[in-house]
């Protein structure tokens, strides 16, 4: 366990490292949030159905997802893409290490520190000047964040599998941005899923993405209550053993390929 | 008897490659139908490594060396043949067979690029488990024998080639493998880090008993470092001997550098053939299998004018070039 901390660790300090990136990030999405703000705002001004949720809503919404943008599976690490094209890649083979878990901790790492880098300078201008606002409760905002740690894990073993195809692809170009634009959409990313007609709502409610990002915020915004968190926690759950074993199975099989054709 | 550390036998090792023709007309084939080329860069190579041996592994590029190291370290899974390293097979017991050997290729680092030397160190300490004293003591005497103490605070992406190779063997060093397995590991260095290098490997093969296995294009390195060379060409080990007994079998040829004597008296005792021309003097070639060093040596001090007398101790460079070309024209 101490070792897949050890590079969880390792890989957190890399991108703490990235101070100007971090801020010029949150800029950059202050400024994709308000623009974000206003389609929404013309959006409902045009439309004389009683839209499903209420604007304040969506607003306090648009700004969780800027806040948590990295947060979302789109890339995969960049430091395996350059050890897979180099060969490097065999020195972590030679290590007692488990492959997929020490992975999965940089997986982890390169999820929540750029998130942390963030979320708390979108927050806050959010909240001073753009309508952010706190949960309702203690409780709302607590499932939120017991909610959003599973989300993490989730995003997680998506990159995983993501990193693991590298053995395949090398570049993982396609792939991920096929990846970017899907979760874009299904996370909620785009517009909250509640905007959505109900039966493709449904349906992206039922794919893994919005255990991500929507669902969380559903927490946040007191749509789900704490009693629903077990439900929640069992479906993102569901998906994220879902994703550990297949990526387990992909990665054997990747290695399998390796090993044989040479490194 | 001493146990071997590592057996090899009949190990074979095949790669496909899809071929693809030149062109753009070939691409588009290509996206259709691919031939499949096979390459066979092991075709049984059999050897057997004793407790603190170090050996050379000499060849051309794509001679199967590399293959070799790989195979041994468990990256790569041979087609057939067996092999076993302390008594396991590498790619059967990974987690186990790892812990006991040591990499290093030269054209690669195992460090972590953007992070400070010493993290990528603490990371390996995490990774193998070891206790905290051990690791300190044996930090600091790795790394004051390679003199890296001003470094270990720096990102290794600051660091020179030079540097980053002494760290990347302290790095395979720190879990105490009993076999290092080195793949070119003085590749682009220069003179002085290349020197420094040398001895601290054989520091390690004499003092600390290491079992060492090298691959290198240097032959300098092998020459100052390994008692035993293996040479591996086409897949195949030509020879396997000690070094001592590869220089002498080899060098039945030597040359002496003669200035003083008229060519015409050099003449009445040995071929023209044998007589080479330069600008202050001449070369004569003698086979000491023919005749004898000692015999040569008295014709000469028996001739008048002498002025100077060298004999041209073959390197090792020449003797594997020549093995290169005696190997190509077969």
């Amino acid at each position: 366990m101490t070792k897949y901390l050890a590079y969880f660790r390792g890989k957190m300090q890399t991108l703490l490292q990235y101070r100007e990136a971090a801020i010029s990030g949150a800029l950059v999405q202050i400024f994709f949030g308000l623009l974000r703000i206003y389609l929404l705002k013309a959006f409902y001004a045009s439309s004389s159905l009683v839209p499903p949720i209420p604007f304040e809503h969506a607003v306090v919404y648009v700004w969780l997802v800027e806040g948590t943008l990295r947060l979302a599976p789109y890339a995969p690490d960049g430091e395996i893409v350059q050890q897979i094209r180099s060969g490097q890649v065999a020195y972590e083979w030679i290590k007692p290490l488990d492959l997929y878990h020490a992975w999965l901790s940089r997986s982890l790492a390169s999820k929540i520190a750029p998130t942390l880098l963030r979320f708390f300078p979108v927050i806050l201008i959010s909240s001073m000047f753009f309508g952010f606002r706190a949960p309702d409760s203690f409780l709302a905002g607590l499932s939120w964040l017991i909610s959003l740690s599973a989300a993490v894990l989730l995003s997680a073993v998506i990159t995983n599998l993501l990193n693991i195809t590298l053995l395949w692809t090398i570049s993982g170009e396609g792939i991920s941005q096929l990846l970017t634009a899907s979760s874009y959409l299904l996370s909620g990313q785009m517009i909250p899923l509640a905007i959505f007609p109900d039966t493709i709502r449904d349906i992206f409610r039922f794919l893994p993405f919005s255990g991500i990002i929507d669902l969380p915020n559903r927490f946040y915004l007191g749509e789900l209550s704490w009693q629903q968190l077990p439900i929640a926690l069992a479906f993102q759950f569901a998906w994220i053993v879902f994703f550990w074993i297949v990526g387990q199975g992909v990665l054997r099989a990747g290695i399998r390929r390796i090993v044989i054709q040479g490194g | 008897m001493k146990q071997p550390l590592i057996i090899v036998k009949d190990l074979c090792k095949t790669y496909s490659v899809s071929k693809r023709e030149k062109g753009i007309k070939g691409s588009l084939k290509g996206l259709f139908h691919r031939e499949k080329q096979i390459i066979e860069a092991l075709k049984g190579i059999s050897f057997q490594v004793d407790p603190g041996d170090c050996i050379g592994f000499i060849g051309p590029n794509g001679a199967g060396k590399s293959t070799t190291l790989k195979i041994l370290s468990g990256i790569l899974l041979p087609s057939s043949g067996q092999c076993s390293v302390l008594g396991r097979i590498p790619w059967m017991e990974r987690m186990e067979h790892v812990r006991h050997i040591g990499v290093v290729f030269g054209q690669r680092t195992q460090l972590w690029w953007d992070l400070p030397l010493q993290e990528s160190y603490y990371l390996l300490k995490s990774i193998y488990s070891i206790p905290n004293e051990v690791f300190h003591k044996r930090m600091r005497d790795l790394v004051s024998l390679l003199q890296m103490e001003p470094w270990l605070s720096v990102p290794v992406r600051q660091l020179s080639l030079g540097l980053r190779m002494r760290a990347d063997i302290i790095a395979s060093l720190l879990h105490d493998p009993e076999i290092l397995f080195l793949d070119e590991p003085s590749i682009g260095l220069d003179t002085e880090t290349k020197i420094e290098l040398r001895r601290f490997l054989k520091h390690l093969n004499e003092k600390n008993g290491k079992t060492i296995l090298l691959a290198s294009h240097d032959l300098w390195d092998i020459e100052a470092l390994c008692k035993r060379i293996i040479f591996i060409n086409h897949g195949k080990i030509l020879r396997d001997c000690l070094l001592e007994n590869f220089l002498k079998q080899e060098v039945h040829e030597r040359s002496i550098k003669l200035s003083g004597i008229p060519r015409a008296d050099l003449l009445k005792h040995f071929k023209p053939s044998q007589l080479k021309a330069e600008t202050d003097h001449i070369l004569l070639q003698i086979d000491t299998k023919q005749t004898s060093m000692a015999q040569v040596l008295s014709t000469l001090s028996s001739l008048e004018g002498l002025d100077e007398l060298s004999i041209e101790q073959p390197s090792i460079e020449d003797l594997v070039l020549k093995l290169y070309q005696s190997e190509k024209s077969t």
